[in-house]
């Protein structure tokens, strides 16, 4: 670097380095950046990220920008959870106990690390209209490309929650996405839902949430086989989280490769609730 | 801004953050040590920088802007250490790298370098953290070589100053 130095720079320089000679003080504080700039320096690192880094720039500059995102017919999915729900509830199919339906079929969903507000409307007019049909009682909806479920509780508890908490659950192998689910919980609920993968592959998760803030999040994922075994891997974290924010909530080692999880978390005010 | 104001700020958006994107996960990866975390601190700058297009119009800023809030970001992360992972699938494996000799001090010199002022903090994580030529860290901040080295002083010292008196927890 051209330090821009004259001969006046230099004389003053030339008796900076006379006088350290001679100063005790003046050489410790030497010392004493010499050590700061060696740990300074421990951080440097020639690391790259998953996949490389031209899978890296992809996936964030998809990330950044909400105009490459598709959104989800999550009206139609809606309406699928609602014909299959509400065929399922007059069939006597439902149960009082918590429970599920696997709605197969939905469009692809391009991946994004935040929750647009269009989005988030969209999923939480779905998740009030399949709260409705089932007189207040979904905990949860989950929204993935391949499936949605709803979870159903004994009492009306989304009738009486003012919010929805929103997580994206992404799921990569290698940097490159194999799952992103969103689910829509409701404060101080549980979800324990399914998202298919490739190759008869599935992931369960159980998720625990709080009311207080930030949110406590229990998470609870295994990867399972299509004969049902034990599971190839599974992960447990516990998060605290604010709106608005993301994290890597681990990782899981299987002999098909490495994966990572990782949860974006909004909360969104239900239709017809006070702010 | 419109559509084409938008398309205009993806492009740009693309182009400077190709331009940077080694060093900016390079940043975030030495302070936090964990590959996923380190992205999460880039997709951040990314997505606060593409909140912020109307105000950010000076593409000469951009690079230096997104780092800035790459090295705060991360900084902030590792403090609020609200990750708490346990891999179940293989206990015996190690999921992130081990943090090298001489953990505390390390510790200690990220929780100063939070309070240092932004510009000098950037310079020394660039300067010294990253070994960014000086050059290459006035092209980056738009400065002049002089205030790189100001600012890179005066960012040591008060560093020096701040782990004086420091002890581990």
């Amino acid at each position: 670097m051209d330090t821009g130095w004259d001969a006046s720079d230099r004389a003053r320089a030339a008796e900076a380095l006379r006088h350290v000679e001679n100063c005790q003080s003046c050489r410790d504080a030497i010392a004493e950046l010499d050590r700061l700039r060696q740990t300074l320096g421990s951080f440097r690192t020639d690391a790259q990220p998953a996949g490389g880094w031209e899978a890296f720039e992809r996936r964030l500059l998809a990330g950044a920008n909400p105009r490459v995102w598709r959104r989800p017919p999550i009206m139609a999915i809606a309406a699928s959870v609602l014909i299959v729900g509400g065929l399922a509830f007059f069939l006597g199919r439902w149960s009082d106990r918590p429970t599920a339906v696997v709605v197969p079929g939905a469009e692809p969903v391009a991946v994004s690390a935040q929750f647009a507000p269009q989005r988030v409307s969209h999923e939480v007019n779905a998740f009030a209209q399949v709260s409705q049909v089932f007189d207040g009682r979904a905990s949860w909806l989950m929204m993935s490309n391949a499936a949605s479920d709803v979870g159903l509780s004994t009492e009306a508890v989304s009738a009486q929650a003012k919010n929805v908490l929103l997580l994206r659950l992404t799921l990569t192998r290698s940097g490159a996405i194999v799952s992103d689910a969103d689910l829509l919980v409701v404060p101080g609920q549980s979800a324990n839902l399914t998202v298919p993968l490739e190759a008869g592959q599935s992931l369960h998760y159980r998720i625990g949430t709080s009311t207080d803030e930030p949110t406590r999040l229990s998470v609870w994922l295994e990867v399972k086989t299509p004969a049902g075994e034990a599971p190839l891997a599974a992960l447990a974290t516990n998060l605290r989280m604010r709106p608005g924010e993301r994290t890597t909530a681990g990782q899981l080692s299987t002999t098909a490769g490495e994966y990572e999880l990782r949860i974006a978390f909004s909360r969104a005010n239900l239709p017809g609730a006070g702010q | 801004m419109g559509d084409a104001g938008d398309a205009q700020w993806r492009a740009l958006l693309a182009e400077q953050f190709g331009q940077s994107s080694r060093l900016l996960y390079r940043l975030a990866y030495g302070i936090l040590r964990e590959p996923g975390s380190a992205e999460d601190a880039c997709q951040q700058a990314l997505t606060r920088a593409w909140e912020r297009r109307g105000e950010l119009r000076d593409p000469a800023l951009l690079q230096s802007w997104l780092a800035r809030v790459v090295v705060t970001e991360s900084l902030q992360t590792r403090r609020r250490g609200q990750i708490e992972r346990r891999v179940l699938s293989d206990p015996a494996r190690q999921p992130h790298e081990q943090p090298p000799p001489d953990t505390d001090l390390r510790e200690g010199v990220l929780k100063a370098m939070e309070q240092l002022p932004e510009q000098a903090r950037l310079i020394v994580a660039l300067r010294v953290m990253q070994g960014v030529s000086g050059n290459d860290v006035k092209d980056l901040l738009g400065c002049s070589a002089a205030e790189v080295s100001r600012q890179l002083h005066r960012g040591l010292e008060m560093l020096r100053g701040l782990l004086a008196d420091w002890k581990p927890a």
